[in-house]
């Protein structure tokens, strides 16, 4: 997983850099704010920052600031790295949008476990985002019957959104997972069909009639 | 020196080696940046002195407490957390006292630095 840097002190840069390379992690750099929030901005960005508080142009809070409000952003995990250290600090690192604070001189433990919840909580958020991608494709797909049909009293054709008077049969297998299965009701067989038959029958009487 | 027994020491050498993982090559890369780097930040913090700029004070002392706090150097973190107090509060009385012994520690911090680097090359 990639982790941007932003950092202005060389010392604790490198120290990150070989620490975090060390673990496996790809390291990218912003040598301040404005760098920083630009990388940040890009569509492949990291996924994890590391920034420091105190830094030349913007400052590490400005970026969270600036970050936790782009809309329809991928997810992405933010880290205060800095030597201020007193709880007012941390709650206004957290509230301006930090993920998770870690001071320095940074403790190699601690931030190899601080930014392991960071790749979980980035992996989480991923798979999260791809199965409403899934759900939204499959709801797509889905077929829905709803609302008021206009429908002809006499022949039963419905009235589709393109004003098209299209037989019910044909109106109900666009807009819903179904398909027919064709018969006659008793009433119709009645109504419709047996007197067909028989009107069928005794114009061919001669031939089908049995002898008496 | 005991760090416990002695919280100002120069230099926490154990320390600094644990951070690197036993790398000497990092280590040396380290102490070389950091030999760059201190004095831009002590010419900020002298400077922000000079014109009075209490909140100028307390950001260059801040930055270069940042960076020293890597090498566990006790003495000059002490003198440089006072500078970035004095600054915050804006009462600079002592802090041409307290800049004088920040120096004082970073003199002292070098060589130290220096000796730990060719200890590494035995």
């Amino acid at each position: 997983m990639k982790i941007l840097i932003a950092e202005d002190d060389l010392v604790s840069k490198r120290l990150l850099e070989a620490t975090l390379t060390k673990w496996g992690y790809q390291v990218a750099h912003a040598c301040d704010g404005l760098a920083a929030w630009e990388a940040l901005q890009h569509p492949d960005a990291p996924s994890l920052a590391i920034l420091d508080w105190m830094m030349p142009g913007l400052d590490g809070i400005e970026v969270c600031q600036r970050v936790r409000a782009l809309p329809d952003r991928q997810p992405l995990y933010l880290l205060l790295l800095t030597a201020k250290g007193a709880r007012a600090d941390i709650v206004a690192g957290l509230q301006a949008g930090a993920d998770d604070y870690v001071t320095k001189p940074f403790d190699p433990e601690e931030l190899q476990a601080r930014l392991q919840v960071g790749v979980r909580m980035i992996q989480l958020q991923q798979s999260l985002s791809d199965r409403v991608q899934e759900l939204e494709d499959a709801l797509s797909q889905v077929k829905q019957l709803r609302g008021l049909l206009p429908i002809c009293a006499y022949c039963k054709r419905i009235r589709d959104d393109q004003s098209y008077w299209q037989e019910v049969e044909g109106y109900i297998s666009t807009y819903a997972e179904v398909q027919f299965s064709h018969g006659i009701c008793p009433g119709c067989y009645e109504k419709f069909v047996k007197p067909d038959l028989d009107r069928l029958r005794s114009q061919l009487a001669p031939e089908f009639d049995p002898p008496r | 020196m005991s760090s416990e027994r002695n919280p100002l020491v120069d230099m926490d050498a154990e320390s600094l080696l644990a951070r690197v993982d036993g790398d000497w090559a990092l280590l040396k890369e380290i102490v070389g940046l950091f030999l760059v780097e201190y004095p831009r930040r002590l010419d900020e913090v002298r400077a922000a002195l000079a014109r009075r700029d209490a909140s100028g004070l307390a950001v260059a002392a801040h930055g270069l407490k940042g960076t020293l706090s890597y090498f566990g150097a006790g003495a000059a973190i002490d003198a440089v957390r006072r500078l970035e107090r004095m600054g915050r509060e804006g009462d600079l009385g002592d802090a041409e006292a307290t800049c004088a012994a920040l120096e004082q520690a970073l003199t002292r911090l070098t060589p130290a630095l220096d000796a730990l680097i060719l200890k590494g090359r035995a």
